[in-house]
C-alpha cells in the first residue's frame, strides 16, 4: 500500500519536475504543454556552435544522454547557458571548465581534474597488460615443456592444390 | 607439543596438494572484494534521503555572495529547500515558501534555497519573479544534492535547533505543513 | 480467476524446481537412476507451468483485467491488442516472469536433447539450472509478482489516495470498479511501441539465458569430476544459439535506439547497452578458446573461467540494470530486487570460481599437449583472448568501476562516455581485426611465416587495392584509411579461404563451383559458418566507421519554404500540421523534402508525438520520431526540435547524415546466417530415418 502511494507521489513530482528513467520522457511543465516554443535566442551563435560543445557535456538529469540531444528543460537552459557564454567570446575549454565547477565532473565525459583523469584512463590498461603478462607466462610454459618434435623435413613452402584440399581434409576430419 | 622433533621431518613427501595454492586465494579474494564493492554500490545506491539525525553540513555562496554554513545556525530552525526554475512544483510551492520566510524571519528561523542544476540566469530571474528574499545558491559541483541523497525537486528539509533533521517533505509543500512544523520546533517539541 | 491460475501455476513450478534441484543432488550421489529420472521430470514440468502462468497474464492482458496491477501498469484501454501481447515485457514484473519462462525453455530443451548422450553430468546440470530458475521464480514470487491484484479492504481509508494491491484477497474485501481502474491504467511506456522493442527483448533474453546451459554443464563437469571434453562436445551448439541471440538483440537494441531514442547514433556507450555487451565479448572469447581445447587440450581452466564469466557477466547485467545500481534510458525502474540478485551473483560467482581453483589445485585441469611454436594458431586465439578480455575489464571498468569506485571512495560523481570509450576501444577493435585476419591462415601447433606470407599475400593485395581506390574516390583521412584497411583484410580473408577450399576442389575432384562451395560448407558447417560469421563482423565493422567518422550534422531554424544545406543535401521546410490521432496521442509533424544537389529526391516528415497520460495531472510522455532516407550510401535522418508555436512559419531541424550506418544491419544479417550455418545440426533427421531414406534410394538405383 505504501508502495503504490509512494509510486504515485513520485509519480506526480517526476511529472513536472524530470524524469531520470526513460530520457525521452520529458516532462512537460506548465505552459509548455503542447509546443516546443523556440526561446528568443541570440542568433549570431548557430545552433551547431552550441551542440559541438554540448555533445561533450552530460547534464545530471539526463543520465548518460549528451547534452546536445537531451530535450528536458533543464538541458535546455544548460544551452543557453553555452550560447550565452559564446556570445561573450568565451573559449570551448573555458566554458567546459565553469561547466565542471559549478555542477562537478559528472558533467563531463571524461574527468578533467588529473587524478580522476588519470584513474579512470591509466586503470583498464595496467589491467590489460596483467592480462598480457599472464598470456605471456602461458606461452612460456608451453615452450618450456618439451622439446620441439623433429621438424618435418621437405614441408614445402610452396604447395599445390591438391596438397592443400589434402591438409583441408586432413583437417576437417580430425575436428569431427 | 610443539618442541617435538620429528626426525624424517624432511624426508616427507608432500601428499597430494591439500587447500589452495597462494595464487588461488589472491584470485577468489579479489573476486570477493570486487562483489563487496558492488554491494557496498547497491547500498549506497539505495540510500534515500535522511529523515533524522544530524544534518550533513555544507558551506553555500549565495547569489549575493554571502558565504553560509550550515553548522554556524545551530540553535536557529533551518528550512532547507531543493528546487530548480525548470521545475513545475518548485514555481508552485515558491510563494508559499516566501510567505513562511517572512512570518518566521524575525524569530528563530532561517530558510535556505539551493538550486538543483540550474544556470545562474535563470535561478536569478525565478527569484526575481517570486521575490524571493530568503538566501537563495547553487549548489556548487552538486554536492549538496549528493550529500541529502536527494532523487528530485523539489524536496524539503527541516533542521531543528541543534542541528538534527526534523522533517522531510519529497513532494511540494504549503504553508500549512510549514507553519505547523516550525511552530512545533519553536515551541521546543522535537 | 486469471490470477489465481497464474500465481498456482508459477507456485507449482517454484516447487517442481526446488524438488528438481533435490532429487537430482541425491539421485547424483546415490547413483540412484529413479531418483534422476524424477528430477528430469519436475525440471522438464516447470516449462508447462511456467507456459500456462505467462498465458494467464498474456490473457488478463488481452482481456483487460486492470484489477490485476501489473495489467494495469502496463496498459490501457487505448492498447492495441499486439502491444497488450507484448507488454508481457513491457516491465519489471512481467519480464521477470518471461525471463523465468524462456530460461525454462532452454532447460526443457538441453536436458531433454542431451539425456542420452551425457547421463553422468545431468544429475548436476539439472541441480544448476534448476537453482537458477528456482531463484528467478523466487523473485517473481516474492518480490515482484505480476499477479497481485487491487482490494479495497473495509478498513481503507476513504481518503487513501490510491488503492492498494494483494496477492491474495484480504478479508472483506471488494474489488474495485473495473470503470476506475480502466480510466487510471498507466498505458505501455510509448518508447517500447516499436517493433525493434517487441523483438529485441525476447532475443535479449534469449541470449541471455541460453549461456545458463553452458554454464550449468561446466559445473557439472566439475562438481562430477568428468573434466573430458564431455561438457565442452554437449554446449557447443547451445554456446552458439545463446551467442546468435544475444548477437541478434545487440543489433536489435542498436536499431531501436537508432529508431526511437533520437540521438542519431545506435550505440551511446550507456552502462545499460554495455551491460548485454559484456557477456557478448566473454562469450565470443569462449567461442574461440573453447576450440584449442578441442583441437589440443589445452586451457582447460581458463575455458572453465570464460564460460563461468560469461554466465556471471549474464547475471551482473540483469542485477545492473534491474536494481537500479545504474540509472539509464534503458533500465527499469528502481526496485527491491537488487539485493537478492546482487547476493545471487556474487554467490554464483564465488562458488563457481572456487569450484575450478579446487579441481585446478588437485590437478585435474592439467594441460594435454604441451608444446607450441610461438608463431602458431593457438598464440593468436591467446593473443584473440587476451584482447577480448582487455576489452570486457575497459568497458566493465569504464561503466561500472570508476564511477563507483570514485562515487565510493573517492566522493565524487564521474560519468565516463562516448569521449572515453573512443579513446580506449579503438587499439583494441584495431588488434581484433588484424587477429581475424591472420589466425584463419594459421596452422595449428606451429606456423612458418614465409607460408603465412603466403597465404596473406591475395587478400593483403585485395586490401591495398580497396585502399587506394578509397583515397582516389575522396577518402584521405589516414585514420580512417587505416581503419578501413584493417577491417576489411579480416573480410577478405574470409573470403579467400572460402574461395581456397572451393577452387581446391573444382581442380582436384572436377566439381563446379556452386557445387564445390556446398560441399565445402558441408564437409565443415563450423569452420565456414564461422568465416561467415568474420565477414558480417567486417561489413558491421566498415558500417560502423563510415558512420562514426564520416557522420555530418547541423542544426538549423529555418522559415516554411526555405532549405538548410549540408554537404551535397538541401532539406526543405515545406509544412506543418498537428492534431489527435485516432489513438489518442497528439502528433506534431513537418513536412520536408530532401534534396541532393538541388534535386528533389524523397519527401520526410519528423514528428514529436505526445503521450497524454491518464492522470490528470500525470506524465505525458514525448517521443521524438527521426524521419530517415535510407540508402546503402547513408542515412539522411532528420529531427524535429522546434518550431514557432501556432504560426508554425519557422521550424529547427537536426540534420544528421550516417554514411553506411545500413551496413551494420546487413552485417548483422550475414552474421546471424553465418552462425545458423556454424550452428545448424549435422543430421537433421534420426538415425533410424536416415537409414530407411538410404536404403529406398539404393533400391531405386539397382533396379
Amino acid at each position: 500500500m505504501l508502495k503504490q502511494l509512494r509510486n504515485r507521489l513520485k509519480l506526480q513530482r517526476r511529472a513536472a519536475c524530470f524524469q531520470i528513467m526513460s530520457g525521452f520522457v520529458i516532462a512537460l511543465a506548465a505552459g509548455f504543454l503542447f509546443a516546443h516554443p523556440l526561446i528568443a535566442q541570440d542568433d549570431t551563435i548557430a545552433d551547431d556552435a552550441v551542440n559541438a560543445i554540448a555533445k561533450d557535456l552530460y547534464c545530471p538529469v539526463c543520465e548518460n544522454i549528451p547534452l546536445d540531444v537531451c530535450p528536458t528543460q533543464a538541458c535546455i537552459d544548460w544551452r543557453e547557458d553555452i550560447r550565452e557564454q559564446l556570445a561573450a567570446g568565451i573559449t570551448r575549454q573555458q566554458i567546459i571548465d565553469s561547466f565542471v565547477a559549478r555542477y562537478g565532473e559528472r558533467v563531463i565525459g571524461t574527468p578533467q581534474d588529473p587524478f580522476l583523469r588519470a584513474l579512470a584512463l591509466v586503470t583498464p590498461w595496467i589491467v590489460g597488460l596483467i592480462a598480457l603478462g599472464t598470456a605471456a607466462m602461458t606461452f612460456r610454459r608451453w615452450r618450456g615443456a618439451s622439446r620441439p618434435p623433429v621438424a618435418q623435413p621437405g614441408l614445402p613452402l610452396t604447395h599445390t592444390d591438391e596438397d592443400y584440399r589434402q591438409r583441408l581434409e586432413n583437417d576437417l576430419r580430425e575436428r569431427r | 607439543m610443539a618442541d617435538v622433533k620429528l626426525p624424517f621431518e624432511e624426508t616427507l613427501i608432500p601428499p597430494a596438494r591439500r587447500g589452495l595454492s597462494l595464487g588461488s586465494i589472491v584470485l577468489l579474494v579479489g573476486v570477493a572484494l570486487v562483489a563487496v564493492i558492488f554491494g557496498l554500490a547497491l547500498l549506497r545506491q539505495n540510500q534515500t534521503q535522511p529523515t533524522s539525525g544530524p544534518a550533513p553540513d555544507f558551506t553555500l555562496i549565495t547569489y549575493e555572495g554571502e558565504e553560509i554554513k550550515l553548522s554556524d545556525l545551530r540553535g536557529r530552525i533551518v528550512v532547507l529547500n531543493f528546487w530548480a526554475s525548470w521545475c513545475g512544483p518548485c514555481r508552485v510551492e515558491a510563494p508559499a515558501l516566501q510567505n513562511v520566510w517572512q512570518r518566521y524571519q524575525d524569530q528563530d528561523v532561517m530558510m535556505l534555497g539551493v538550486a538543483y542544476t540550474d544556470t545562474d540566469s535563470k535561478a536569478q530571474a525565478f527569484i526575481d519573479e517570486f521575490g524571493i528574499t530568503y538566501p537563495n545558491a547553487p549548489d556548487t559541483g552538486t554536492r549538496i544534492s549528493d550529500w541529502y541523497n536527494i532523487q528530485g525537486v523539489p524536496e524539503t528539509f527541516i533542521i531543528d535547533q541543534e542541528g538534527n533533521i526534523a522533517r522531510f517533505y519529497i513532494t511540494q509543500v504549503n504553508e500549512n505543513i510549514l507553519s505547523t512544523e516550525i511552530e512545533r520546533l519553536l515551541r521546543g517539541e522535537f | 480467476m486469471l490470477a489465481e491460475v497464474g500465481i498456482t501455476a508459477l507456485l507449482l513450478a517454484f516447487g517442481a524446481a526446488l524438488y528438481a534441484i533435490g532429487a537430482a543432488l541425491y539421485g547424483g550421489r546415490r547413483h540412484s537412476d529413479n531418483w534422476v529420472h524424477s528430477a528430469r521430470n519436475a525440471a522438464l514440468l516447470t516449462f508447462p507451468l511456467l507456459l500456462v502462468s505467462a498465458g494467464a497474464l498474456v490473457l488478463a492482458l488481452i482481456t483487460e483485467q486492470y484489477q490485476i496491477s501489473y495489467v494495469w501498469s502496463v496498459s490501457n484501454p487505448t492498447t492495441p491488442v499486439f502491444y497488450r501481447i507484448t507488454a508481457l515485457w513491457g516491465s519489471q514484473a512481467g519480464s521477470l516472469l518471461f525471463w523465468s519462462l524462456l530460461l525454462s525453455l532452454f532447460v526443457v530443451l538441453a536436458v531433454w536433447l542431451n539425456w542420452r548422450s551425457h547421463r553422468r553430468l545431468m544429475p548436476y546440470v539439472i541441480a544448476y539450472t534448476m537453482a537458477t530458475l528456482a531463484f528467478f521464480l523466487g523473485l517473481s514470487i516474492f518480490l515482484e509478482n505480476p499477479f497481485t491484484r487491487y482490494w479495497i479492504t473495509p478498513d481503507l481509508p476513504a481518503t487513501a489516495r490510491a488503492i492498494p494491491a494483494y496477492l491474495f484477497i484480504p478479508e472483506g474485501a471488494t474489488a474495485p470498479s473495473y470503470s476506475e481502474m480502466a480510466n487510471s491504467a498507466r498505458g505501455l511506456n510509448p518508447l517500447l511501441r516499436h517493433f525493434g522493442m517487441i523483438i529485441h527483448p525476447p532475443m535479449l533474453y534469449l541470449g541471455f539465458v541460453g549461456f545458463v546451459i553452458p554454464f550449468a554443464f561446466a559445473m557439472a563437469a566439475l562438481a562430477s569430476g568428468d573434466l573430458s571434453t564431455n561438457w565442452i562436445k554437449a554446449t557447443r551448439r547451445w554456446t552458439l544459439v545463446a551467442w546468435l541471440f544475444l548477437s541478434l538483440g545487440l543489433i536489435l537494441g542498436g536499431r531501436w535506439a537508432y529508431d526511437v531514442l533520437g540521438w542519431g547514433g545506435y550505440w551511446g556507450w550507456d552502462p545499460v547497452e554495455n551491460a548485454a555487451f559484456l557477456p557478448w565479448l566473454v562469450g565470443t572469447a569462449f567461442l574461440h578458446s573453447v576450440m584449442i581445447q578441442e583441437k589440443r587440450g589445452m586451457l582447460k581452466v581458463w575455458n572453465m573461467f570464460l564460460v563461468i564469466g560469461t554466465f556471471s557477466a549474464v547475471i551482473f547485467g540483469t542485477f545492473a540494470t534491474r536494481s537500479g545500481l545504474i540509472e539509464s534510458v534503458h533500465s527499469f525502474a528502481r526496485s527491491q530486487i537488487g539485493f537478492p540478485m546482487f547476493a545471487f551473483w556474487s554467490l554464483l560467482t564465488l562458488i563457481s570460481v572456487g569450484l575450478i581453483l579446487w579441481r585446478w589445485n588437485r590437478g585435474e585441469l592439467k594441460d594435454e599437449h604441451q608444446f607450441v611454436n610461438l608463431l602458431s594458431r593457438e598464440t593468436l586465439f591467446v593473443l584473440n583472448n587476451v584482447i577480448f578480455v582487455a576489452l570486457f575489464v575497459v568497458i566493465f571498468w569504464g561503466s561500472f568501476g570508476a564511477p563507483i569506485v570514485s562515487d565510493l571512495f573517492l566522493g565524487t560523481n564521474i560519468t565516463l562516455s562516448t569521449d572515453y570509450y573512443m579513446q580506449v576501444t579503438p587499439p583494441l577493435f584495431a588488434a581484433l581485426f588484424v587477429l581475424m585476419g591472420i589466425a584463419p591462415l594459421s596452422a595449428w601447433g606451429a606456423t612458418s611465416l614465409a607460408r603465412l606470407g603466403r597465404a596473406l599475400l591475395i587478400p593483403l593485395l585485395l586490401t591495398l587495392a580497396l585502399m587506394v581506390l578509397l583515397f582516389v574516390t575522396g577518402t584521405t583521412q589516414p585514420v580512417a584509411l587505416l581503419a578501413y584497411g584493417l577491417v576489411s583484410l579480416a573480410g577478405f580473408v574470409a573470403l579467400y579461404e572460402i574461395y581456397r577450399g572451393a577452387e581446391a576442389r573444382t581442380r582436384s575432384l572436377h566439381e563446379r563451383w556452386p557445387q564445390a562451395v556446398l560441399a565445402l560448407f558441408g564437409r565443415n558447417r563450423r569452420r565456414y559458418g564461422g568465416y561467415v560469421v568474420h565477414l558480417g563482423v567486417t561489413i558491421i565493422g566498415i558500417g560502423v566507421i563510415g558512420s562514426t567518422l564520416f557522420q555530418q550534422e547541423t542544426q538549423q531554424r529555418i522559415a516554411l519554404g526555405e532549405t538548410l544545406t549540408i554537404g551535397d543535401y538541401q532539406l526543405r521546410y515545406d509544412d506543418f500540421e498537428e492534431g489527435y490521432a485516432a489513438d489518442g496521442r497528439y502528433i506534431q509533424r513537418a513536412y520536408t523534402t530532401v534534396l541532393r544537389n538541388g534535386q528533389p529526391l524523397t519527401q520526410i516528415q519528423p514528428r514529436i508525438d505526445i503521450y497524454l497520460s491518464a492522470e490528470q495531472g500525470g506524465e505525458n510522455q514525448t517521443m521524438t520520431i527521426a524521419g530517415a532516407h535510407s540508402t546503402l550510401e547513408n542515412d539522411f535522418y532528420v529531427l524535429l526540435v522546434g518550431w514557432e508555436a501556432v504560426t508554425h512559419q519557422t521550424a529547427t531541424f537536426r540534420v544528421y547524415i550516417n554514411p553506411l550506418v545500413n551496413l551494420v544491419w546487413w552485417g548483422g544479417l550475414v552474421l546471424i546466417l553465418g552462425t545458423l550455418i556454424a550452428a545448424w545440426p549435422a543430421e537433421v533427421l534420426p538415425a533410424r530415418v536416415r537409414e530407411e531414406s538410404r536404403q529406398r534410394q539404393q533400391a531405386e538405383a539397382t533396379a
